[in-house]
This record gives C-alpha cells, structure tokens and sequence, in this order.
C-alpha cells in the first residue's frame, strides 16, 4: 500500500516537473521586428545600387558627406541630390585633362570636398518645381544650379546646369529627392569674363571688353560704397560672333566704326563704345525666370535696359525692326530682341550670361514703375525665398542703415493669410531713423507710394525724405489697413528726379512705433 | 451491469447524435446586423427604383463646382482670387500632385453605382410590383445609363483611362479593386449604350423641372455628339446634332432674353441642366464660390473677349462678367439681371441652374464638324446665326480647318464661357489630328499664367499625358491594381 | 474583422462598415489531469493541473492593407499596428535607453557608435520628427536606422499582451472531518503596458505624479542611473510609447483556498440538524510575480484588431475573505 502511494506520488512528482519544465523552458523569442521603412536614405539608395553609383558612394565617402546624407538635415527641410553615374565619371576624367583615372580624382581631398557638396542642394525639389533658371536654394557648397528645359516632340528633358541630363527624376528618398543625371557637375571657377575668353564664338564682345577696360570690373570681388570687400555679382546679355556678322560687324575695328565714338579714349566712361560695352552687363542675378514684366534693369551704362517678360522675354521692345513672323493668319513684327532659351542661363561664378538674338545698341527705354523691394541688400536677397525671420545688426548691411534700435528684421512668410507683395517684408520699432539706398532709375516725375502695415495701434507715424527733400505729409501708420488687409499704398505726392543716378530715400519716425515696409514704389507720371 | 451499460451507451449515442444534428443547422449564426437595410428588403417598388435614380441625379448637382473646376481651372478664362483655395491654386500655377482634392474621383463613382443599382435592380422589381410597367422600367433604365454615360465622359476626359465599374457594389464579394480601362475603350461602350437607349427614354415630362433637368432623348443625342466629336468622328456627331435640331423642341433664346438661360434657367434653349432651387434647400456651390467668397476672377483674355468695353459685346459681356465695381466676377451664377451689376434676389441666390448642354452648344458642335468636313459655307451659317444673336456682326474665314478651329474656339469661348466647356475645347483642338497643333494650346494656356511660370508650364504641357489629372494617391493606396497616369509616375 | 475600413473610390463607396478580410490563425493545446494520490477511507489526496498554450498570428491581410498609417506616434501612445506573423495583441513603441546627460550627448550615431557630421562638419543633433531637437534630459531613444531621427521607422516590436501558458494547479485534501482545497492559477510570458507609470511619471502635464519623480534629471551632467527624464511643460517626446513602460506581467496566484469541517451527524442531530458544516474560504489572498503594478491580470479584447493589454489601474477585484456556515434542516 505505503510502496503504491509512494509509486504514485513519484509518478506525479516527476510528471508534473517535466510539464513545469516544459513550459519555462520555451522562452518567447524577442522579436525585435520593426516596421518597414518606407524609403530609404539617399546614402543607402546610392550604396543599394552597386551597379551604377560606385564611385559616387566612393567620392562621399571620401568627402565625408556619408553621414549627412544618411540623415535629416539638420540645416533645411531636406536634400535633393542629382546623381551622376559611373559612366557620367569615365566620361569626365576622358575630358578633364587633371585627371588620369579615378584613384588619382579621389586622392585630391580638397577638390572632392566641393564636387560632392556641389550636387547637394539644401532644399527638397521634385521636377514639379523645377524653375527655368536657377533653384532657389544653393548646393552645399554655396552655389546655385540652374536649370533648363529642352522639350522634345511628346517630353521634356531638364538639363542641370544646361550640361547634364536628367535621366530618371523623382527618387524618393526619406531624407529628401534624388535625380539621376549623365554628366558629371563642375563647380564654378571661372567668372563671366573668363568664360567668354575661353569661348572663340565670342571674340568680338571679349575684344570689347578688353579694348575698354572694363574686364578689370568683372573679377570675382569689387568694393562697394562703404569700402567693403563683396561679391561681384552681374548678369551679361552678350552676342555671338555670328549675330555681329550678319550687321556686318567681323572685328573690332568694325564694332568701332559701329558705335562711332568721338576718340580712342575708350576706357572714358562717355567714350561710346565702353558705354556700348557696360550696357552689356546687368547691375544683380537675373536668371530667365527671375525678369519681370516692363522693368527697366539698369547697366553699367547710363542707361537701363527694358525687359517685358509676358509669353516671351522681350528687351528693349521698340528699339529696330528686326523682322516679321507669320504663322496661320497672324503676323507679327519682331521688334525686340530675345533671348536665345536653349543656350541662356550659362552660370558663371558672377551671375547668368545670355546669349542673345540682335546686337544691341544702347536704347533709352520708356520709363517704367520701380517698387523698391531691398533687394539690393545682398544679405537679403540671399534669402529672399527661405521662409523665416531674420535678425540683422548693422555692421553687415551695405545698402540700408539705421539710427535709434540696435537690429531689424526681415521676415519672409509662408501664409496664405500674409499681404504683402512677395510675403516679405522689414520691420523696424521704436524711435528710428532708417536709410534705403536705392539703385537708379531714369530720370522724370514720378508719383511715389509706400507700402506699409496701417492697422495696428502700435504703429509709428513717419516723415519720408528723398535725398533729404521732405515729400508728403506725416505718414499715420495706425490707420488705413483693414483686418483682412493691413497694408495701406499710402500717395505721398510726386517728386522729380533729375539725374539717373542713385538716390536715398530717409525715413523718420515722428512717433515713435512700430513700421513694417513692404516696398516703395515709383510710378512715372 | 451489462443493461447499465448499455443503457448507458444509448444515452451517450442520443447525446451525441443531438449535438451532431443541431450543430449543422448554421441557421443560428445567420444574423443580420441590426441596423442598416438590407439588400432584399430595399428592392420591391418602382419607387425604390426612382429614388435611387433620383439619388444619382442629385449626386451629379452636389458636384456642380467640380463640374466647372474641371472645365475652367486649367484654361485661361479664369485666375484664382484672393482666396482662392490652395488645391485649385496648384492646380492654375501647374503645380498639380497626386495629393490634390479635385483628383478625387469618388463622386463621380458615387454616381455610377447608384446608376449600376438601377441597371441591376429594375428588373427585378419588375417582376414583384404589379404596378411597374416594362416601359418605365425602360424609361428608368435609360435614365440611369445617360447619367452613367455622361459621368464616364467626365472622368475619361479629365483622367484619360479609369476603372469601368457595371456591377454595383451591393456585397463583400463584388471586386473592389478594378484596374484601369482604356478612354477609348470605356466611350466606345457608353456610345453603344446611349444608342440603345436612345428610343426607350422619355421624350418629355411633366413639369418643366423635368423636361430640362432629367435624360431626355435629345440631352442622349447631346452627349452622342458630344463624344463623336470628342473621338473626331464627324459624319457620326452630325447625325445626333441633326437629331436635336429636328426635334423643333428647343431654340436660341432671343437676344434681349439671353440672360434668362442662367436667371431664370430652364429656357427653351436648355437641353439639360442640373436643377436647383434655393427655396427648396437646393442650393449651388457656385453662387457662393464665385460671388460671395472671391474665388476665382475673370482672366486678361476673358475680359479681352467678352467685357463689353473692350470687346463690343454687349449681350453676352453684360452677362458673364461683372462690373469693375464688383470685381470683374463670374457673373452667370450669382447675376439677377444682365447689367453686370444687379445681384439675385437673397433667396433665390443659390437657385441658378448648371447648364451643361444648351442648344447653342449643339449648334456649334455642328459647326465643328461640317468644318472639319470641309463644308465651310454651312458651318459659317451656323457661326453667324450664334453671333447675330449675340448682336454681334457676321464673320468671314478661310477655308481653311485651322481658320474654323480658331474662329469656333473663340465664338465657344465667348458664348460657353465658364460653363465648364473651355478646358475641354482646348484638349480637342490639341488632340486633333494626331497633336498638329499641340504648340496652340500651348501657347493659348501660356498666355494666362505669370511670367516666371510661363516657360515651366510650357514644358509640362508638351506632354499630352499632362493634360490629364493625375490618380488620387489615397485611390492609389488603396487599390493595388490601379497604375498612376505615367506623367506623374515619378 | 475590420471595421471602417477604406476601399477604393471607384465602388462607390469609401469605407466598408465592416470587412471580413484578412486571415487569423489561432493553434495551440490544452491539457488537462486529475490524479488521486491517496484513497482512503479516512484521507484523500488528489492533485489537479491544467495547462492552455495558444499562438495567434496574421497569417494574411487583404490586399490594400497598409499598416503603417494609422499609427501615430506622441507622448503616451503605442503606435497601432499589425504585422504578418504576428498576434492580436502584440504591441509597438520604442526602445527606451535612459537619458541624455549632457547637450553634447544629444547627437546622432551611426551603426558603428561613431558621432555623425553633418556637411559642414558639425555634429547632428537628434531630433524628434516634428522637428524637435533632443537637449540634455530628455528622454533617449534608439534610432535604429541611423539617421539621426526619432519617427515611425524607429519603432520596434516591444512584446505581447497574449500569455504563452495559462494553467491552474490545485489540490484537495480530506482527513477525517476536514477537508482541505487550494487552486493557484498562472499566467506566464506575456506582457503589460503598465499605463498608470506612464500617466504619473511623465512629467509633462498638470496630473500628479508618483514619487518616483524625484529622482528626474536636473542639470546638464546628472548621470545618475534610473533617473527619470527632466520635468518639461508639454515635451514633445519624453514620454512616447516604448519599452520604459512594458512590463512581464507573469504572475502565479493563490486564487482559493478553503478549509472546512463537517460536525459529526449524530451530534448535529442533537441539535435538530441534518448537517453541520462550517468552514473558511479565501480568496485570492497571495500572488507571486514580478510586475510593478496593482494587479497583472488583465482583460483581454476581442473586438479590435489593434488591441493590446495596458493596465490603467481599473479596480481589481478584491481579495475575500469570508467564514460560512452550512447547515441543512
């Protein structure tokens, strides 16, 4: 009996062990199972495709760019990368004459440093917002791509810096958007000047520039008013020999005897041939897409070129008559001179060259409406299409000075709800004085407006001076905005300018308050 | 023992043998959910088939700012406003995504399922209410085959190839996830449909609401011109268009009464137009969109064209466009008076009907086609006859098609203006002829937009597949078996 | 199994009310023994164990299913999701690993634990995927694709609410007039998200919070072990859904125990009764497990695809104890 129970209670003891043994043996495997991602990173896209994109990968490596392509980006809202393929780079090393293979590219740190970053640009953008002209934002090198359209029978082909096309668009990547291209991106070394040295077709407008001086304008830097070192930033409008030859024109001596001027002093800035020459190059950055319509750009000449941007890009609409089109029923007169699309937009360290369709002779256009936006202020231009508020202290700018507050700001606005023109606008509080410095416009009377916030209670009322003449009365900001729209074109009257030269406008705060400018405006009557 | 046990092996065989039976009867587990209808309880009579049809009719009304959206938002006799929506503004600066609202086609496929229940449906309530003549099961049927049809040639003209859904979607096992169908497939079906229909649909109704704002036989021959047209299919649309005109039922309106096709609607010259009464509860969108919360604006070209001061056009410029006082709107569908500037009394407000065939429209549908056919004279005649009653002089033109094409876009442009027509005239003209003259539309699309944008929006519209809106994304996500419109594929 | 679940446009429709789609598995085996150790006429003993093993998965989704949308990621939420292979009731969030000490300590790594530098050379801040950038005390969470961002890519599985073993072993004793019974009941290798630690030790509303509070990260450097993240008004990720909260929550519970006599029959006939009985029943009065929180058995839901067992402190039911007397006329 005992060894039966016993038996039993063995039997129990030892069943009941195996099953507890069995169910704590059997430990859930930890599963650390995660999502799927979506996209990937652009670095691993690029790393992902062993076929295609090896030396690449190799060159961001080197250039130590595989980290921040990996990740977010820390300093804008994305990356786009345009992505040149292992055989867009056989094709550079074959053309480039510094390098023998590709081991002996990625030995020269300091040129890949700048390669790499070179076809990063610091903000995201889909061939949908592809501009014809330069992307707003720059590459991670400081330097602005551009971008042209070819359209071929039933699509378009985007070409990157008018070089390198765009063979597949829109990767999504999840840090930001990849392009592929076949051509290997240079970095801009060289400035408007030497481009058009290095190109034979242009031998003409170079001889132009040499004979009058005025190549030695046209470095990287010049000195501005106040003494300050800046950029040399200018666009040039320039004729191929070809279009010389069909006015007749095959050298020098003819541009010469084209422009008849008075002596051989053609370095004097009245000769007419430099002033033939200077009415070549654009005062600022104008891409093809960045003219607007009927706005006289001033030169280095003493007079502004016109530019009515509507359909076509027309300059100086008015000048000669070059000749009729006829298409279906319709005739019309060319008599303007265009932009040749497909080779304009050429980058240069100092700003767009375009090739352009007549010789252009210097042209005084009617005068047209001037809004002074500031952006001749370089700090601001820079900006001028990044969302954000910005602070700046006096010593950096060059174009507006003020007294009474230590800073300003700038602010650019996203918001549908935002009235002013462009969504940007400065601000200034408190008991100031604030000087704009703008660039010239042609001389005549003009009705002048101003463009300012006129619904807040906190606003200041001003007194506005025109190279230290008054015009208008006291501005009152506090009332003519509504709350929908708080910014009011106050008429101050109309002021005459006599010269083409540039003038200073001052403005003044009688009460002391707050001033949102928008712009100021000129209207010729 | 041996009884105990076996009594006991009966009991477990009766036990068991009890459970085995009641578990098979599935009966049990049939419920039905408490609420909503059910699919057999709906269908029993004729009414039920007309307010399903009627269902579908109203669903097109709601969707009366689409119906213009699509016709105008991307031609050039608009421009957004100050509070123009940030969808439509993308759309008009071409910036158009995937992710954009008017790329959702639910509404329209609200519309063809409500139609497809009525195809399904109608004969089966023929045969349980005695009261349902097979006539008007026809005349129900033909009705919701219009509406389909015209629905497909929306969708086929703004998205090129679409889903061709027939079966509704009454229970879980109806495929829900169809793949595209050609355009040129799907019109090639509706046609063959609308001829079959043609004799079974109603000449007339009753009350005028109806006779304008329900299918009739010549709203069927309307929309078959329509599509010949649109598939280039000349001789074909001239008999639909003759159709219409040998009814003798419709005529233009006369010149001083033009503005009565918008205020009050249901003219004698309107073949079928979306109704709304405002003092019943049916009020449009449009009163308020194009009036009330500044939404879009009459374009440079627009006032070029028809405001009166520039153009000379007197009747139809004080129709379309108000006055500068009230900012240059759309004046069709919040005017009261042909003034440009009298508002519609406040509570008729939202009462303007959506036209969208008229018989001037068919008029110049014809036109169209003779030209293209080379009969010039007759189409001249059809022109002028639209432009005497306008109070406009008589034009002349080469005879050329191109000459023809470019008067009639204009005289369309004029007299349809902002009727939702425009975008697709310009599409035809562009389609014509294998793409000959693509670089017009171009140039005439180019022509509305700012400067900076021009040369963008020139090349994005060098392909046709752009012309065409892209798949929703959403719809993209949730059917597997649907490919995006290859232009936007990146 | 779905409901409100999104379909094409082009039937129609936009949502199902309810869709049967998708394919669940459950398998699994019970078992079960009694066995009568002792049979006596004046002593019984026999023991009773009883042992449930079930796995659930997804074994298939229709086919538009997507199931990372719907899942949002904010302070105090587990993302929502289904994963092939896995069951009803597993969970999602991040891996928790402590705080950051210092600013500087807040910068991305890559897979080898190098700092990343961002084109101009500089570190890369970790941020938060609204755009937040990490500072010293917040919370730190594992990035685990490396790119220096804290969003949905980032969530790892984190456990399963749904216990591998559930059983129940007792036994029963008679001597002489007493009788003896006692049943446990087990649940082992499933998970809890303990919800009443996440609400009060968040610090970053306006709610009480638990003691442990105290020993939150004050100042740049603090770097004390187990600390908690700093007290931040509306943090934007310190108290996101991850494994901080997640707890085993195996327990082995006391869940009857009763001892009872039965008064002799011929003595209860003395006091005119048939039967006499009286006896002590307790109820739920001792529990042996690891987890934090009041109470680790926890409810489980059968109506929702996305459900996953959080413990917020709903009222257990009590332990009893109670003396009864039965007697029979």
């Amino acid at each position: 009996m005992m060894n039966e129970v016993k038996a039993k209670i063995v039997g129990l003891c030892i069943f009941s062990s195996l099953v507890l043994s069995l169910s704590y043996s059997c430990k859930k495997e930890v599963n650390n199972f995660r999502t799927e991602e979506q996209f990937v990173s652009i670095a691993k896209y690029i790393s992902s495709d062993t076929t295609q994109f090896n030396i690449f990968f190799k060159m961001i490596k080197e250039g130590k760019l595989l980290d921040a392509l990996s990740s977010y980006n820390p300093n804008g809202k994305s990356y786009t990368l345009f992505l040149p393929t292992d055989s867009a780079f056989y094709a550079y090393i074959k053309q480039n004459n510094n390098y023998s293979n590709i081991t002996q590219l990625l030995t020269d740190h300091d040129f890949i440093n700048v390669l790499v970053r070179y076809h990063v640009v610091n903000s995201e953008f889909r061939t949908n917002d592809f501009p014809f002209g330069a992307l707003p934002d720059t590459t991670l090198s400081g330097d602005k791509l551009t971008i042209g359209f070819s359209n071929d029978l039933d699509t378009t082909i985007y070409k990157v810096n008018n070089v390198a096309p765009v063979i597949n668009a829109n990767i999504e990547a999840s840090n930001g958007y990849i392009h592929i291209i076949s051509k290997v991106l240079e970095p801009i070394v060289f400035s408007s000047y030497d481009l058009m040295k290095l190109n034979p077709d242009y031998s003409i407008i170079t001889k132009a520039l040499d004979t009058t001086g005025l190549k030695d304008k046209m470095g990287f830097y010049t000195t501005n008013d106040n003494g300050n070192i800046i950029k040399n930033i200018y666009t040039m409008l320039v004729e191929p020999d070809s279009i010389y030859h069909k006015s007749g024109i095959y050298s020098i001596e003819d541009l010469i005897s084209h422009v008849k001027p008075i002596n051989g002093n053609y370095s004097s800035e009245d000769n007419s041939l430099y002033q033939f020459t200077a009415y070549h190059i654009l005062d600022g950055s104008y891409f093809l897409d960045n003219f607007e319509n009927s706005v006289n750009y001033n030169t280095w000449a003493s007079l502004p070129v016109r530019v009515d941007a509507s359909f076509i890009i027309k300059i100086n609409q008015g000048v000669a008559n070059f000749g009729t089109i006829i298409s279906g029923k319709d005739t019309s007169i060319i008599n303007y001179i265009e932009p040749n699309y497909n080779e304009s937009n050429i980058l240069s360290k100092n700003g767009p060259i375009h090739i352009i369709s007549e010789v252009m002779n210097l042209y005084k256009p009617a005068r047209s409406e001037r809004i002074y936006e500031f952006y001749e202020e370089p700090l601001i231009y820079n900006v001028k299409n990044v969302v954000n508020t910005y602070q700046f202290t006096m010593d950096k700018f060059t174009v507006l000075t003020w007294q009474g507050v230590n800073e300003i700001k700038y602010i650019k606005s996203s918001s549908n709800a935002e009235m002013s023109t462009n969504k940007d606008y400065i601000q200034i509080n408190g008991d100031f004085s604030i000087s704009y410095n703008i660039s010239k416009l042609l001389p005549g009377r003009y009705s002048v407006k101003l463009m300012a916030n006129a619904f807040s209670q906190q606003n200041a009322i001003i007194q506005i001076f025109i190279d230290d003449h008054r015009v208008g009365g006291n501005v009152n900001l506090t009332s003519g905005g509504t709350s929908k729209n708080p910014y009011y074109e106050f008429v101050l009257g109309e002021y005459e300018f006599s010269t083409y030269t540039t003038h200073i406008i001052r403005i003044q705060s009688l009460i002391p308050g707050n001033f949102i400018w928008d712009y100021i405006k000129f209207t010729p009557v | 023992m041996p009884t105990q046990r076996f009594n006991n092996f009966k009991l477990y065989t009766v036990l068991t043998g009890i459970l085995l039976f009641t578990g098979s009867c599935s009966e049990y587990f049939n419920l039905t959910p408490p609420d909503g209808l059910v699919l057999d309880e709906y269908w029993k009579t004729k009414e039920d088939v007309e307010a399903t049809l009627m269902g579908a009719y109203q669903q097109f009304a709601k969707m009366d700012e689409n119906l213009f959206l699509y016709g105008e938002i991307r031609a050039d006799l608009i421009i957004q406003d100050n509070n123009t929506p940030a969808d439509q503004r993308n759309i008009i600066s071409g910036n158009i995504f995937a992710t954009n609202s008017l790329c959702y086609w639910g509404d329209f496929y609200k519309i063809i399922n409500h139609c497809n229940n009525v195809v399904k449906y109608a004969p089966e309530v023929l045969k349980i209410d005695k009261t349902f003549t097979e006539f008007k099961m026809e005349a129900f049927m033909s009705e919701a085959i219009f509406l389909r049809s015209l629905a497909y040639f929306y969708l086929v003209r703004i998205f090129k190839d679409v889903p061709y859904v027939l079966e509704p979607s009454d229970n879980d096992n109806v495929n829900f996830f169809p793949p595209k169908t050609s355009g040129k497939e799907i019109l090639s079906n509706i046609k063959s449909d609308l001829k079959e229909v043609r004799l079974k649909i109603p000449t007339t109704y009753n009350t005028i609401e109806e006779i304008k704002g329900r299918a009739t036989q010549a709203a069927v021959d309307a929309l078959l011109a329509d599509i010949c047209l649109w598939n280039f299919e000349y001789d074909e649309c001239l008999t639909y268009a003759n159709n219409v005109l040998n009814t003798n039922s419709y005529f233009l309106q006369p010149s001083s009464k033009w503005f009565e096709l918008f205020f009050p609607g249901n003219s004698l010259e309107g073949i079928f137009e979306l109704q709304f009464d405002s003092q019943n509860g049916q009020s449009n969108s449009l009163y308020q969109n194009t009036y009330v919360l500044n939404y879009y604006e009459a374009s440079t070209y627009a006032m070029d064209i028809l405001f009166p001061l520039l153009s000379q056009e007197i009747i139809r410029g004080r129709g379309s466009i108000s006055s500068e006082s009230k900012g240059y709107k759309i004046w069709k569908y919040c005017g009261g008076a042909p003034d440009q500037n009298t508002v519609r009394p406040g509570s008729i407000s939202g009462s303007c009907n959506f036209i969208i065939y008229r018989y001037a429209d068919i008029l110049l549908i014809k036109a169209e086609s003779l030209s293209q056919l080379g009969r010039y004279d007759e189409a001249l005649t059809l022109i002028n006859e639209i432009r005497r009653r306008a109070l406009m002089e008589e034009v002349n033109s080469q005879n050329t098609p191109e000459s023809f094409e470019d008067l009639i876009l204009i005289e369309r442009a004029k007299e349809f203006a902002f009727e939702g027509k425009r975008w697709f005239d310009l599409l035809r003209m562009g389609r014509r002829n294998n793409f000959a003259r693509k670089k017009k539309l171009i140039e005439i699309i180019v022509q509305n937009v700012p400067s900076t944008q021009k040369l963008v929006i020139a090349s994005k519209l060098t392909d046709p597949d752009g012309w065409y809106l892209p798949v929703s994304s959403s719809e993209l996500e949730s059917n597997p078996n649907l490919v995006q419109n290859p232009f936007y594929a990146n | 199994m779905w409901k409100n679940y999104s379909i094409p446009e082009s039937s129609g429709f936009d949502q199902l009310k309810f869709f049967n789609g998708g394919k669940l598995e459950n398998k699994g085996w019970e078992a079960s023994f009694r066995y009568v150790i002792v049979q006596k006429s004046n002593l019984m003993f026999s023991v009773s164990f009883n042992l449930s093993h079930n796995l659930n998965s997804f074994l298939e989704f229709p086919d538009n299913f997507n199931n990372i949308v719907g899942s949002t990621i904010a302070n105090g939420e587990y993302p929502r999701m289904a994963q092939l292979g896995q069951p009803i009731g597993s969970f999602y969030g991040f891996n928790y690993l402590g705080v950051y000490p210092t600013n500087s300590d807040a910068v991305a790594h890559d897979a080898e634990g190098n700092v990343k530098m961002d084109s101009n050379g500089n570190p890369i801040r970790m941020t938060f995927s609204n755009g937040y950038k990490f500072q010293g005390g917040d919370a730190r969470y594992a990035d685990i694709n490396y790119d220096g961002v804290i969003d949905i890519n980032d969530v790892v599985y984190l456990g399963d609410s749904n216990p591998l073993y559930t059983g129940g072993m007792g036994f029963n004793t008679s001597w002489k007039k007493f009788s003896l019974s006692c049943q446990f009941l087990f649940r082992n290798g499933f998970d809890i998200v303990n919800e009443i630690a996440l609400k009060t030790e968040g610090i970053l509303d306006k709610n009480n919070q638990g003691k442990a509070v105290l020993r939150r990260w004050r100042k740049e450097g603090d770097n004390e072990p187990n600390m908690l993240p700093r007290a931040y008004m509306d943090s934007p990720a310190n108290n996101l859904g991850s494994d901080r909260y997640v707890e085993a929550g195996d327990f082995l519970r006391l869940n009857n125990l009763s001892l009872e006599y039965s008064i002799d029959k011929e003595l209860a006939q003395r006091f005119g009764l048939d039967m006499f009985e009286i006896g002590i029943n307790l109820r739920k009065i001792w529990t042996l497990t690891n987890y934090s929180g009041q109470d680790p058995e926890i409810s489980q839901s059968i109506d929702d695809p996305y459900w996953f067992g959080t413990d917020n402190g709903i009222t257990p039911t009590p332990a009893v104890y109670s003396f009864y007397v039965n007697v029979m006329f």
